[in-house]
């Protein structure tokens, strides 16, 4: 059960594949038998990786997978329980509720992203003194934890000191109930996730805009293309990979928002802020039921290979027509 | 807009700079932006008041004295160094090994397993979360550095990463040290490993900045105070600082430190592991 999402970085390791430095034609059976005896020399190297690979994240897997058909707690043990935890999440209004929550930040988030970091690579890209200061500052935040961030964002929004609540009420005369409002509050989630991902994303669509093919800019300028022109018909369709590789990262990582709601608002005003995440930790961690979180998060898990598999694939039958 | 072409010199170059202003200022916004609330965040640790204080007078280092004197939130930067150090070894050692089989040894099933690893690369840590966290603690790691060590080596990133680099070696290379009687271990050893350096810098970097900054897993792992990293005591704190933000402020601070003398060092490893992580075309 591979997710789809998992493709994702697939692209470049797919063009490479397997095989390759050959050792020449030797008959089939011969082959075989050689390669099950570099299995031996190999073991040293690999054993440490295979094991925790198949410790921490094989066998875990097939463990949720498990999980997900049973009932009961590990204490007073497991029984088969059949489709009974997906009907229960399917039919869990606060589940529901979680995933509009979900939905709601991701609209709001994956076009602002998409939008402000490509404009800022743009930026980024062009060759002016001082570029790499610029750089720097735009990367600040990349280096911070998610928890530090929602904390500077907190301090800013304060009623009573921050800054950014002076001016919005002072200056702008606006009394933004910043974290007390449930749609403000995902909105301002958004606004604050976009804030820490800037450098990271923005460092991508910079590098992306450097290896556009200055040829095909001057042959466009020569033909009359205006700057306008040029980004919008040459430079965009080109980078488009790499708008499609952010998409997906920022899909996954809308999905799993879960730092900045234990820092900023703990799942409210109310349930107004419950994301899925936020909602599986509450109940495999706060008393809940852990066959019944692992459910969630397979059905969250099939939710994103979706969502990033139809991004995955249009990007693929877009490649091909070119 | 077509006047590039038939444009005298002056007035592209009037063009030019006009051009060049509007980036720089627009650069500027996004600087001041991104960077504003961090320096904000620098002045409010340097004021003594148990509210944030943003103003640039009367600055004072004491919530520094008074942090680096607390034995618990010295124990938060020992953990956090600690820990994030350890991953960092560990993961470039194990990746590393693994790297070279994948990439330069045949074996069976060598590259079904390899593609297993790979599909796993955006499998979300929630997929898995509930069953590592029973592991853990059937494996006796919860509260334990070993807790917060050891499942944080399995990810399949650092082998995709450095197999990239070790299939460029060329296969020569490695023949001529077989012909000197090096075994793989030989070549491993005297040839890949240094051709392999800037590569695991980059891993080693990027390992230890995502771990340093990691939240959820230490979150569940440590459960006494005195096992909490950085970020897990800030988010959590209840006793020491709750009722005094600056001191927070400043812990805060402490921990983002080591990531900006990282960057300021290595600055070209991190914008080479941005575009390793994403597209390699």
């Amino acid at each position: 059960m591979t997710p789809v999402s998992a493709r994702a970085p697939a692209p470049a390791t797919v063009a490479t594949g397997p095989g390759g430095s050959g050792t020449g034609g030797t008959a089939p059976a011969r082959r075989r038998l050689r390669r099950l005896g570099e299995l031996g020399p190999a073991l040293p190297f690999l054993v440490a990786k295979v094991l925790l690979f198949g410790t921490f994240i094989a066998f875990p897997f097939a463990y949720t997978v498990y999980l997900t058909f049973q009932r009961g707690s590990l204490l007073s043990g497991l029984t088969f329980a059949g489709l009974e935890n997906y009907r229960n999440v399917l039919r869990d209004t606060l589940f529901h509720e979680t995933l509009r929550n979900t939905a709601l930040f991701m609209v709001v988030v994956i076009p602002l992203t998409i939008v402000v970091t490509c404009a800022v690579g743009l930026l980024l890209s062009s060759r002016i003194r001082g570029m790499r200061i610029y750089r720097s500052l735009i990367y600040t935040p990349s280096l911070l934890s998610i928890v530090v961030a929602g904390l500077i964002w907190k301090m800013l929004i304060d009623g009573e000191t921050g800054p950014l609540d002076r001016f919005t009420s002072g200056v702008l005369g606006l009394d933004v109930p910043w974290l007390t409002d449930g749609t403000t509050a995902i909105v301002f989630l958004s606004v604050v996730t976009l804030w820490t991902s800037i450098g990271f994303y923005s460092l991508l669509f910079m590098a992306a805009f450097n290896n556009v093919d200055l040829d095909l800019v001057d042959a466009a300028r020569i033909d009359g293309a205006g700057g306008w022109q040029i980004l919008t018909r040459i430079k965009l369709p080109l980078i488009r990979p790499v708008a499609q590789v952010v998409l997906v990262l920022v899909t996954i990582n809308a999905v799993q928002l879960f730092d900045l709601v234990y820092v900023m608002t703990q799942g409210g005003p109310g349930t107004a802020t419950y994301t899925a995440m936020w909602y599986v930790y509450q109940n495999a961690f706060n008393g809940g039921s852990v066959p019944y979180a692992a459910t969630m998060s397979l059905v969250l898990l099939l939710i994103t290979a979706v969502i990033a598999g139809i991004f995955i694939s249009r990007s693929r039958s877009e490649a091909d027509d070119v | 807009m077509s006047s590039v072409t038939t444009a005298a010199r002056p007035r592209r170059a009037t063009r030019r700079g006009a051009q060049a202003a509007a980036v720089h200022l627009a650069a500027i916004v996004v600087s001041f932006v991104c960077a504003g609330p961090v320096v904000l965040l620098i002045v409010a640790s340097l004021h003594d008041s148990v509210f944030a204080d943003f103003s640039f007078a009367n600055l004072t280092v004491a919530n520094y004295e008074r942090l680096l004197s607390n034995a618990v939130f010295l124990r938060w930067i020992v953990n956090s160094v600690l820990v994030a150090s350890a991953v960092t070894a560990l993961t470039v050692a194990v990746d590393m090994l693994a790297a070279y089989a994948f990439a330069k040894m045949r074996f069976a099933g060598r590259d079904l397993t390899f593609r297993l690893l790979l599909a796993t690369m955006m499998l979300p840590f929630s997929a898995t979360l509930v069953p590592v966290y029973l592991l853990a603690s059937e494996l006796g790691m919860i509260d334990r550095y070993s807790g917060l060590i050891v499942p944080a080596l399995a990810g399949p990133f650092g082998v995709y990463l450095l197999r990239q680099f070790v299939r460029g070696i060329p296969d020569s290379l490695l023949e001529a040290a077989r012909i000197d009687g090096a075994g793989h271990g030989g070549m491993f050893l005297r040839i890949v490993l240094p051709l392999c350096r800037q590569p695991m810098a980059v891993l080693a970097i990027f390992t230890f900045v995502a771990n340093w900054n990691t939240f959820l897993w230490p979150l569940l792992i440590a459960q006494s105070e005195h096992m909490m990293t950085l970020p897990v005591g800030i988010a959590t704190t209840n006793t020491q600082f709750a009722q005094n933000i600056s001191m927070l402020t400043a812990g805060a601070v402490i921990s983002i430190v080591p990531m900006a003398v990282l960057f300021v060092a290595f600055q070209r490893h991190f914008i080479g592991g941005v575009l390793a992580g994403a597209v390699k075309s």
